[in-house]
């Protein structure tokens, strides 16, 4: 799965999208045949998702890459809270335990069940996490049409 | 309600809803706004936490998690933080006791805010190490809520106040015109009029104030359009049009005025004068040269009557009638020859000797009231004699038994009044309509030492005589205000005008008024129109004494002396009482009727309703209906009875 999403040609939202940083649902990111990192993170996190994974187990996840010394975007995979993670990453179709990517230093992770906190019955607001928001209202638009 | 209040309600109520439409939307929107802030501020909390507890617990301590929690909640923002571990376990949990904000409970029920919970994972390395949750507490959001809500509706008072302040001035600069419009009107309906001089800026006003002039102006010439008139018809009536004297009626209507009142009684002697040749005369100057003659000898004739208290007037063509009220019969007749003399003197330098024949004839009064008709009687019988006897100047005497006794009425009134043996009576005046009582006259009845009644007419001439006048009124005023029933009944009293002159008099009467103001609203004070005439002003300051007290000024006998209606202007009486001998020849003298309708009318105009003495048969009654009269007084109402009644 990791592979085949990662033959997605690799571009800069700057280029692709016109944007600095624009987060794509997995629909546009194979459309337009052009994805960065995020847009990898989250296309394999929906796939995974409508697979039937629980999305507790599955963290969108900001690290650092050191190879290329620039932020990056990887999809954890936790079998259990407490295990260590498996790495999906678009710079290497192998996935493997992050005990074996020293080249990633994480730094954030969430997710749906995060981002969707529960707040005395209310749905999350717009402000949190504008990209996320911005990016499901798309998604919701999308499964409609 | 004022104009001033009106508006005062509906600026009241634009701001009222005003107000609450802007705090409602000044409200929302910062409800909205703030709701907003809590929940971002939850947020930035939940991550930045997660951030910096993920670094930390990278060391695996636990222990640390609390360290970094505390200076976050010690900021006071927040109602609780948790730090749950990966496995569920609650590791550190943060809570804020309630506590009171700086805001009243029910704004805060009114304008809810979810204090919102965000969340964020918290990671060390590639570990789970669990989340943090983080809950606002809204204090601070309702705090600015309620701060801002208290100044907008400060704000908007002060405002609101201001408006009102501003309101109540120019309602005031622009509502001035009117205040003097309407004490314009109520001058008006007062008879005075008066034009306003002010140009108020509003349009609408200063159209009224216009208005408002030119009605002042039409009524008042009007009504002096309608006293001219009347007074030329006096004139006509009363004036004989060559010598500018009284002719026979004016003299009559006088004579009987001045002495039917209660001030006088004629004791002197009445006398005529032919000019026996007038005829003659006439024919040989010519009618022009003639009445200046005749100007000239009447004038002449005029001063010695004058001279004795008294006056002239043409009687008929050559004849002319004389009253020397301070003669008897011997100092008349010393005076009749002297005047006779003199007119013969004035013919003969007019080149007129032959026609020097003049009679005179006089009779002396008799009794106490002596009447007019009497005298001229008398008057007639002597210069009948006269002429027959070609004696030049016949006085009749008073029979001599009239005057025997020793005259001591004067001491008898004055004891009378000193010893207060006042009876008072009663005489009502009656609706012309349908004979409902008016008013009650209060007349004055002095008993003599051995219990006799005398009337005012008896005894009056003494009052005046002796300057009693006042006392005299004192005493009945003081007697009415103190014996007056309770109730709805209406009382005049008689005053003497030479009462009037004493300013003593006045406030005496303005004290004893004032002490009832009910009973003084009930009175009404009569003067005869002769006393008003002989001092106009001292009666309008009495008048205006009396109305100040709540009491009306009325004027009795009117309607004899030529200037009687410039009175119903310059006194507004409540109420006149037309003179009997007036009134005695609207039955049979047309001129009379006319002039009587003309000055009813005036009166009316000026709203001052006239009553008629002496109506004692239906003859007269039908006659004073015709001419518009409100009311009437006399023997075929009811004739005075003690008063007060049972």
């Amino acid at each position: 799965m990791n592979r085949l999403l990662n033959r997605v040609p690799f571009v800069d939202d700057a280029v692709h999208w016109g944007q600095e940083d624009y987060w794509a649902t997995p629909a546009e990111s194979i459309g337009s045949n052009g994805a960065d990192c995020e847009d990898f993170s989250i296309a394999k996190y929906f796939l995974l998702k409508e697979l039937g994974v629980p999305i507790a187990r599955l963290r969108l996840t900001y690290v650092k890459s050191l190879k290329l010394n620039q932020p990056h975007m990887v999809l954890a995979y936790y079998a259990s809270p407490n295990a260590e993670p498996l790495v999906l990453d678009n710079l290497e179709d192998l996935v493997r335990p992050a005990s074996q990517r020293r080249d990633l230093v994480p730094v954030y992770s969430f997710n749906d069940e995060e981002v969707w906190v529960e707040m005395r019955g209310r749905a999350g607001s717009p402000q949190q996490l504008r990209n996320w928001r911005a990016l499901m209202e798309r998604l919701d638009w999308e499964r409609r049409t | 309600m004022t104009v001033g209040r009106l508006l005062a309600v509906a600026i009241s109520a634009t701001f009222l809803l005003a107000l609450v439409g802007v705090e409602a939307i000044i409200l929302r929107s910062a409800q909205g706004h703030l709701q907003r802030q809590l929940e971002s501020l939850s947020q930035d909390a939940a991550t930045s936490l997660g951030l910096s507890l993920g670094v930390l617990l990278r060391g695996g301590d636990p222990a640390l998690a609390e360290t970094v929690i505390n200076p976050a909640f010690d900021r006071g923002h927040y109602e609780r933080i948790e730090y749950v571990s990966a496995s569920g376990e609650r590791i550190v949990s943060r809570q804020l006791r309630a506590r009171e904000g700086n805001y009243p409970e029910w704004f805060a029920r009114a304008l809810h805010l979810h204090a919102p919970t965000a969340e964020s994972f918290v990671s060390a390395g590639w570990q789970q190490a669990g989340r943090v949750r983080v809950t606002v507490h809204p204090r601070f959001a309702y705090e600015q809520l309620w701060g801002t809500a208290r100044d907008t509706v400060i704000l908007l008072m002060l405002v609101y106040a201001a408006a009102l302040l501003v309101l109540q001035l120019v309602l005031r600069s622009v509502l001035r015109p009117l205040k003097a419009v309407e004490q314009a009107a109520q001058a008006i309906s007062a008879r005075r009029f008066v034009t306003l001089g002010l140009r108020p800026r509003t349009r609408e006003l200063a159209r009224v104030v216009e208005a408002m002039n030119s009605l002042s102006l039409k009524v008042s010439e009007a009504l002096d359009a309608e006293a001219r008139r009347a007074e030329r018809l006096q004139v006509a009536a009363y004036q004989d049009p060559v010598t500018g004297l009284p002719n026979a009626l004016g003299f009559s209507a006088r004579f009987e005025t001045r002495y039917e009142g209660e001030d006088e009684a004629f004791g002197g002697v009445l006398a005529l004068v032919d000019l026996a040749d007038l005829g003659g005369i006439n024919r040989e100057i010519g009618s022009e040269r003639c009445d200046d003659l005749l100007r000239t000898l009447l004038h002449e004739m005029d001063g010695t009557a004058v001279q004795a208290g008294g006056s002239a007037a043409r009687w008929a063509g050559a004849v002319t009638m004389l009253a020397l009220p301070q003669l008897r019969a011997g100092a008349a007749r010393e005076a009749l020859g002297t005047l006779r003399a003199r007119i013969q003197a004035l013919l003969g330098a007019a080149g007129l000797p032959g026609h020097a024949r003049v009679y005179c004839g006089g009779a002396e009064a008799a009794g106490e009231r002596p009447s007019l008709q009497g005298l001229v009687r008398g008057a007639q019988d002597a210069l009948r004699k006269a002429r027959e006897t070609a004696q030049a100047v016949v006085v009749l005497e008073a029979e001599q038994a009239a005057d025997a006794a020793p005259d001591d009425r004067p001491q008898v009134v004055r004891a009378a009044l000193a010893e207060r043996r006042l009876r008072l009576v009663g005489q009502a005046a009656y609706r012309m309509s349908d004979h409902r009582a008016l008013h009650t006259e209060v007349l004055v009845r002095l008993d003599d030492a051995a219990g006799q009644e005398m009337n005012a007419a008896r005894f009056m001439p003494f009052v005046i005589a002796q300057g009693l006048a006042e006392e005299l009124d004192r005493a009945v005023i003081d007697k009415v205000l103190r014996e007056a029933p309770r109730g709805e009944e209406r009382i005049s009293v008689n005053v003497s005008a030479r009462s009037t002159e004493q300013p003593a008099f006045i406030a005496w009467l303005a004290q004893q008024l004032a002490r009832d103001r009910a009973l003084a609203a009930r009175l009404a004070f009569e003067i005869p129109e002769h006393g008003v005439v002989r001092n106009v002003a001292a009666v309008a300051d009495f008048a205006e004494a009396v109305s100040r007290a709540g009491a009306a000024f009325a004027i009795d006998h009117f309607g004899v002396h030529r200037d009687c209606l410039a009175l119903l202007q310059r006194l507004h009486p409540a109420y006149i009482k037309l003179a009997g001998a007036k009134l005695r020849r609207i039955v049979t003298d047309a001129g009379a009727h006319y002039f009587a309708e003309s000055l009813v009318r005036t009166a009316r105009q000026l709203d001052i309703p006239v009553f008629a003495h002496h109506v004692e048969d239906e003859a007269t009654f039908q006659a004073i209906a015709s001419i518009g009269l409100s009311g009437y007084q006399g023997t075929l109402g009811g004739g005075p009875v003690p008063w007060p009644g049972r």
